[in-house]
């Protein structure tokens, strides 16, 4: 049981030299812990294992490989600008239109705001609203910034597979004039619908917009107007997954 | 213990340990060195002051109500893996009977989920803010699924995780969103978000032009929410030699942007701008760690202890409400951060209270706090006092260390100096234990009638905790006769005056004891014939601090009164406690202390319980076991002043705990320390630091030890 550092000097015990005093406090630390048996081989921590459940955009790593999704591409950061667009077309939409004080969304900032005034309310609602592009503005930043960093990482990983677990449904058109189309998928999941197209700026919509199996249909009617035009693809609980954009060109 | 050799078997001597002292520290070391799987090859004698085990952590029993009576306010919190496993095993090797009234480990210890702080506001009133935490998977002290969780990286991922929580819940002030350690809440919360913008995209989209402010609104959550995602995975994926600068400018940017949308709603909303001050730590946080490089740093969030933790916030970004608010003052307040116990210096190391609030925060198990269900001594020290005792574990009460002698070459403890305070009655050993309602308990005082001359020292109100406490004689306990190894497991204070002759040895002892700091505390108890409900108080029990000194911090403590003695039983029992000023340190501390209570039940507690005052004052007829209507009644009350080196609380000041040393450190070879002062991982006051130390100092003495077993040791 006695060890060489334990052996009785002058008739007394010592303690064994430590092998270390301090605990370990580096990034390595993680993986280090069990140094002292020496047997296991490190693990990676929680944050690194599902760190890709936490992309931004719902990307997950490729099943065969486990890289990073590839994100070299400018797919990502229009795919950002889309669905902001699409937002952002809401709000333009709404603004068109007097802001009734006392309707239940009020009722509700009221109450948020702890019982203001109803000039308070519409003024809060135009900073609010106004803001939002400035906020655009950074997370387009931030995800351009994200394509930066990770761009040599995602470089090696560039002959796998991409996006999995991103479903990307065929487009149809049936359109008596020329149109430009794109589907954009930012998020993960199974389709199950899409909203009606509605043009940027206002006006009449493209209705007649469907989702079956696996395919958009959209049907353009000859009168449709010329302008872009947006809708998102809506999963089965209603989460958003992406965005068709259809573009009808001006007449030349 | 008796391994064989060739020719016959071979007597191994066990290696004889002397522990002084007899709190968590102690007690944990002891646990360890005599686990059975050791096969005896420790004996274990523990040197107690006094007449009881718990150190900071004792509690008494009152001999004629049963009382409870503790040296302060003690709460575990979730994250005590190391100090709860102890626990566990404790009572798992017990096998108390069936029923016991605490025969299990969760029958001693109930999940607690409100936590409170109390806050000023503009106006000068007192407003009370409590939260609840949902409890989280798993119990503390379940084996880690994974060996080591804990990461800077994980943990600011969970700071933005929160930061979306947070977001959320002001997107929805209907839905009060989880704080789990999980994600799970964040996505439920998310996805419930984005239906209801679904919803309203599902709607007319010519309807009401009001859906403008919705879409304001859900455009600042949107797209704030994907850039805190965006910087999760930007954090996750960062690697040493990272460029920082850029993501830096770009949290700024995202800062700015997050406070625009708070200012101009708070304003109106005290709930909102608490949600701010939170949200606003969190991307201090983020932004400082990233910006003093803790991610990729080989001394983790000990990086940052230089800092003072409020004036580190401020640097990287924070408000001033925000670390003026009741939230990161109340971190204070908990770890009793105000140097020589003034509240108008508070001081706390800005990577200890990190590395604390993260551990508190994101890695509880079960819940937030667990409320013991009877005195810490009675739940703690006396089943770990049986397991013990039962492992062989010899212990000697009524001893005091007076000071550690070295050896001529000053390699080693050569000495241990002793007062002997008592003897006991036939001799053998001190049975320290009484009986109340069926449950082992230590009493506030020593069973006089188990020592010699008991009914004279009874007579007497004789006290061996105090420090002029009378004593019988002396001893001495030489190395090689005595002992073979020396743990000093004795509260910080106490060190100094033990140590001297370390402390002239040893540039590394001297610079320890200079610069490491305690403060005194103070604590009352009452006992009410109401119950709080009845004088004004509507929220559920609650653990909240942050009020007004002398006693900012009060605990309902309600539970207790099933397992005290007192007839007829009372309606309420609280808890109040605080620092207590050095410049109110003298010999009259006690009284002191008593002048305070009265001062803080009638003009002060009212805020609690509003009904508990008329216009003369507290009603002092409220306390329970008086019948005096004046202030005197509070005679029949507890409260203490925890002055005397033993009794106080180690500060965790900055800049001065890279010199505490480790119970690893060899600097004597046949001595180690252990307690919460030491630098033991997780340098702050509290149980855990207490039980982490215990093992550490049991490792020391051990050929191959395995740290790992420490959870939360190799932590950043």
């Amino acid at each position: 049981m006695s060890t060489p550092s334990e052996q009785p000097i002058n008739g007394r015990l010592r303690r064994p030299k430590p092998i270390r005093t301090e605990p370990r406090r580096n990034i390595l630390g993680a993986f280090l812990q069990n140094g002292e048996r020496g047997a296991d081989k490190p693990t990676e921590t929680a944050s690194r294992q599902t760190g890709l459940d936490h992309h931004p955009l719902g990307l997950q790593p490729d099943a065969e490989t486990g890289q990073p999704p590839h994100l070299t591409s400018s797919r990502n950061q229009e795919d950002i600008a889309a669905a902001a667009n699409v937002i952002d077309r809401h709000i333009r939409d709404g603004k068109q239109y007097e802001i009734p004080v006392e309707d239940g969304v009020w009722g509700r900032f009221s109450s948020l705001a702890g019982g203001v005034n109803t000039e308070d309310l519409a003024d809060m609602a135009k900073l609010l609203t106004r803001s939002y592009s400035e906020l655009a503005s950074v997370w387009i930043e931030i995800a351009g910034k994200l394509r930066e960093i990770v761009g040599s990482g995602a470089e090696k990983a560039q002959s796998a597979s991409t996006g999995g677990g991103i479903a990307h449904p065929a487009l149809i058109i049936q359109s008596a004039v020329k149109v430009g189309a794109k589907v954009q998928i930012f998020a993960p999941g199974v389709p199950d619908g899409i909203q009606p197209l509605m043009p940027e700026g206002g006006g009449t919509g493209l209705t007649d917009a469907t989702l079956n199996e696996d395919q958009i249909e959209i049907f353009v009617p000859q009168d449709a107007q010329q302008g872009r035009y947006h809708g998102l693809i809506l999963g089965a609980d209603g989460v958003p997954l992406g965005a068709v954009t259809l573009t009808i060109p001006g007449a030349t | 213990m008796v391994p064989f050799e060739q020719g016959g078997p071979v007597i191994i001597k066990p290696k004889r340990v002397a522990i002084i002292g007899g709190g968590c520290a102690a007690v944990a070391t002891a646990f360890d060195l005599t686990r059975p799987e050791r096969r005896g090859e420790f004996d274990v004698t523990i040197y107690q002051m006094g007449h009881r085990l718990g150190g900071k952590g004792a509690s008494g029993r009152d001999a004629k109500t049963g009382r409870i009576e503790e040296h302060g306010l003690h709460l575990w919190m979730g994250f005590y893996e190391n100090a709860f496993r102890l626990m566990r095993e404790a009572y798992d090797e017990l096998k108390r009977p069936e029923g016991h009234p605490l025969r299990n480990w969760y029958d001693a210890f109930v999940p607690d989920n409100f936590v409170g702080v109390t806050e000023k506001k503009p106006d000068n009133q007192w407003e009370n803010w409590s939260a609840y935490f949902p409890p989280a998977a798993g119990l503390p002290g379940d084996p880690l699924s994974e060996r080591n969780p804990f990461s800077v990286r994980g943990y600011l991922t969970q700071c933005l995780r929160l930061l979306r929580t947070l977001l959320l819940s002001v997107q929805d002030k209907g839905h009060i969103p989880p704080v789990g350690t999980g994600n799970e809440g964040v996505t439920v919360a998310a996805t419930s978000l984005i239906t209801s913008l679904i919803s309203t995209v599902r709607s007319d989209v010519y309807g009401s032009a009001s859906r403008a402010a919705r879409y304001g609104q859900l455009a600042f959550g949107a797209l704030i929410l994907e850039a805190i995602s965006a910087f999760q995975w930007i954090t996750e994926t960062l690697t040493p030699g990272s460029d920082l600068g850029p993501i830096t400018t770009l949290l700024d940017r995202l800062s700015a942007a997050i406070q625009k949308q708070f200012d101009l709603l708070i304003a109106q909303d005290n709930e909102l701008r608490r949600i701010w001050e939170i949200v606003d730590t969190l991307l201090a946080i983020v932004r400082g760690c990233i910006r003093e490089g803790v991610l990729f740093s080989p001394k983790g969030f000990d990086l940052l202890d230089k800092y003072d933790w409020r004036e580190w916030l401020l640097d990287h970004g924070a408000r001033q409400d925000t670390i003026d608010s009741a939230f990161v003052r109340g971190s204070y307040d908990l770890l009793f951060a105000f140097e020589e116990g003034d509240v108008n210096r508070p001081q706390l190391a800005a990577g200890q209270a990190l590395r604390g609030a993260m551990r508190m925060f994101f890695t509880y198990r079960g819940a937030l706090f667990w409320k013991m269900q009877a005195g810490m001594g009675d739940v703690v020290f006396a089943p770990t006092y049986q397991v013990l005792k039962n492992r062989g574990v010899k212990f000697e009460f009524f001893h005091r260390l007076e000071h550690i002698g070295l050896s001529d070459d000053t390699s080693h403890v050569e000495r241990l100096d002793f007062t002997v305070q008592a003897k006991v009655k036939g001799g053998g050993e001190y049975d320290p234990l009484v009986d109340v309602k069926g449950l082992e308990c230590w009493p506030s005082l020593p069973v006089y009638d188990r020592l010699t001359n008991g009914a004279k020292l009874k007579r007497a109100g004789w006290n061996p905790e105090h420090e002029d406490a009378s004593s019988v004689g002396t001893k001495q306990l030489k190395v090689g006769d005595d002992f073979d190894f020396a743990i000093l497991a004795v509260g910080f204070g106490a060190v100094p005056g033990l140590c001297s002759e370390l402390i002239e040895a040893d540039p590394a002892w001297k610079r320890m004891v200079g610069s490491v700091k305690t403060v005194a505390t103070q604590a009352f108890q009452v006992w009410l014939n109401e119950p709080v409900e009845d004088l004004g108080w509507d929220d559920p029990p609650i653990n909240i601090s942050g009020y007004v000194e002398p006693f900012d911090t009060w605990a309902d403590m309600r539970q207790l009164i099933k397992v005290e003695d007192e007839k007829p039983e009372p309606k309420a029992i609280a808890y109040f406690c605080s620092v207590l000023p050095d410049s109110q340190i003298d010999e009259n501390a006690y009284n002191t202390v008593r002048s305070n209570v009265i001062t803080f039940l009638n003009r002060d507690v009212a805020h609690f319980w509003p009904k508990s005052v008329d216009e003369k004052g507290f009603r002092w007829a409220l306390l329970a076991g008086s019948e005096d209507e004046t202030e005197n009644a509070i005679d029949s009350q507890f409260w203490t002043a925890n002055t005397s080196g033993t009794e106080r609380y180690v500060l965790s000041l900055p800049g001065t705990l890279d010199t505490r040393i480790s119970p690893l450190d060899d600097r004597f070879d046949n001595f180690t320390i252990a307690g919460d002062w030491t630098g033991c991982g997780h340098q702050a006051g509290c149980v855990e630091a207490a039980v982490m130390s215990g093992l550490l100092a049991a490792s020391a003495l051990y050929v191959k030890p395995d740290l790992s077993r420490i959870v939360g040791y190799d932590h950043p």
